[in-house]
């Protein structure tokens, strides 16, 4: 039978290499999909578990430089020059301001905005491993794989929409039937 | 009129070791051990909170594919006693509101169970406010529910309205209260002085199966079995210690558990210059805990509040004298034996009240000790045969323990 685990963020991290490594041990064909190529650096699998790095090439975007520029550099340096003897304080008082409003709000922005192309980068990969290993069982591991599934599997081919879930590998009294 | 199969047991827990946490909820799994000889079968719901979201409600999607999914994925696992162990992930929201807990735990249930009531004629629940509630909510019609409360977070769960309501539903309606504690059993009986003679008290079972081959001959290795936790005041401890070791370098102090607090608390014990005497052991799985006990002398707690103290009868039971705080548990549990087994000490702003203690009961050890008689008296309430024994009594009626 062909089980994936969609374990992606590590909170979950050793049940998921036990009951990974129950599953591969009882024969099963075990995928573990994990997102954070540091993250999961120490996790511990048998050989015949597959771990799938997902959208292990994501990178953040950076600050660009025009908005380094505007946003930042020259608003606050041109504050930092002016703010000598008896303009220093209201100086780093609108420094502090812009800091505030503007700075703030602008790496707020961009932080959602790569969360959210983080989140589409995993979930179109995640479409393309499922649709390409096809499990029989999906394993989902704590509250953050579930809204996950939620959001990919209606993405998923039809065949793999209707994957049977399952909430972990374990000691099962009644073995698994595919 | 109870449903039929009168001796099949539910029992519903927000805790039960699993591999992530091998010893989160061991007591309820010691219970069932202990229990489950003598019933004809027991089930064991864990009903794992799983955090969704950021804070607002579990979003409608991601509850229609938990919905779906659910009762199709709900397989038996092995677990101790031959009893049957049901794995139920309850998607809650991030939010600190222990109603909308309740909630989430009794729906999730029922969508485990495909809608249908709890089979069996007994139900027992660890955790009023969560596991409680979804027990009452999907047990059978004329079933006996059970709750016992051990939360230490308790005073937290009943400063909310919406949570105390619930609270004194589930003590309205089940059919016998347990507190592991006189702190949990006083907090009730202030809140609902008509529910009083609903609680009562039962023990948790503790293995008197190893205990050390000779008693101490000094009272020379410490232990302290506690989470390093500003509860546990491991500071005091650490600051006693350093205090007692000036006068015997021969004194060794081991902390067993670990939290956030370890860093802070390796740095004091450095500062007081007794590093090398002090060993962080880390968490320890509780099945070996007997066995870290027989190879110390004395047992240290010096908890600021337990609602029980279960690491004071497994010293005991292996062989142990005490030194703890009044802090809610142990002066219950070594009521009329404080004496025989060591020294107990006031919750006390200064770790002066634990060296005085130390210097005493050392004075005095081992004359005017009587370990081995709180050992038995220990074993009468709490091994495992007088645990069932206690359980099979409320489960089934008096004369019904096999």
């Amino acid at each position: 039978m062909r089980i994936a685990f969609l374990a992606l963020s590590t909170k979950a991290r050793r049940r998921i290499e036990v009951h990974a490594a129950a599953a591969a041990a009882d024969g099963h064909d075990t995928e573990v999909y994990v997102h954070g190529v540091d993250r999961w650096a120490d996790a511990v699998f048998p050989a015949e578990v597959r771990v799938r790095h997902i959208a292990a090439d994501f990178k953040p975007r950076g600050e660009g430089r025009l908005s380094r520029l505007f946003v930042r550099r020259l608003p606050l340096g041109l504050l930092r020059r002016l703010g000598r003897g008896p303009l220093r304080r209201p100086c780093k008082r609108l420094a502090g301001a812009w800091k505030f409003h503007v700075v703030k709000k602008a790496d707020a922005r961009r932080k959602r905005e790569n969360a959210r192309v983080r989140r589409e980068t995993i979930d179109a990969e995640l479409v393309r491993v499922l649709a390409e290993h096809a499990p029989d069982r999906l394993v989902l591991v704590d509250g953050g794989s579930t809204a996950v599934a939620a959001r990919v599997l209606p993405q998923c081919p039809p065949s793999v929409r209707d994957v049977e879930i399952m909430y972990g590998y374990e000691d099962f009294k009644e073995p698994l039937h595919a | 009129m109870r449903p039929s199969g009168s001796r099949r047991v539910a029992v519903i827990t927000p805790w039960y070791p699993d591999a992530q946490v091998p010893y989160k909820g061991a007591f309820v799994q010691a219970k069932v051990e202990a229990a489950a000889p003598g019933c004809d079968e027991v089930s064991v719901y864990h009903l794992d909170g799983w955090p969704v979201g950021r804070g607002g409600p579990v979003p409608e999607e991601v509850s229609a594919l938990h919905e779906r999914a659910l009762p199709r994925s709900l397989r038996a696992v092995r677990t101790v006693a031959d009893a049957s162990l049901y794995r139920v992930p309850v998607l809650v929201p991030r939010v600190g509101d222990w109603a909308v807990h309740a909630e989430h735990h009794a729906r999730w249930l029922r969508a485990a169970l495909g809608g249908r009531p709890l089979e069996a004629p007994v139900v027992h629940a660890h955790v009023g406010v969560t596991a409680g509630w979804a027990a009452l909510e999907n047990a059978a019609p004329g079933a006996d529910v059970f709750v016992t409360e051990h939360a230490s977070f308790l005073p937290a769960v009943l400063e909310q309205p919406a949570a105390r309501e619930v609270y004194g539903e589930v003590l309205r309606r089940c059919t016998r209260f347990f507190a592991v504690g006189d702190p949990i059993r006083d907090q009730l009986a202030e809140l609902w002085p008509e529910h009083t003679g609903k609680v009562d008290y039962i023990a948790n079972p503790i293995s008197f199966a190893g205990r050390r081959a000779e008693p101490p001959a000094r009272l020379r290795k410490w232990l302290s079995v506690a989470a390093l936790s500003e509860r546990k005041r491991i500071d005091f401890l650490i600051r006693a210690f350093a205090v007692c070791r000036r006068d015997d370098d021969e004194l060794t102090l081991t902390l067993v558990g670990d939290g956030a607090l370890r860093r802070p608390l390796e740095s004091l014990a450095a500062e007081l210059g007794v590093a090398d005497a002090v060993e962080f052991a880390g968490a320890v799985d509780p099945r070996d805990i007997p066995a870290v006990m027989e190879r110390h002398d004395l047992l240290v707690l010096s908890s600021a509040k337990e609602t029980f103290g279960v690491v004071v009868v497994e010293a005991l039971a292996a062989g142990l004298p005490v030194i703890a705080t009044r802090c809610g548990g142990p002066e219950r549990v070594l009521a009329g034996h404080e004496d025989d087994a060591g020294q107990l000490i006031d919750v006390e702003d200064s770790p002066e009240s634990l060296v005085i203690a130390y210097k005493t009961l050392d004075e005095r050890y081992p004359h005017g000790l009587d370990v081995e008689r709180v050992r038995e008296a220990m074993r009468r309430r709490y091994s495992y045969e007088a645990v069932a024994q206690a359980h099979h009594r409320v489960w089934f009626g008096e004369g019904a323990a096999r």
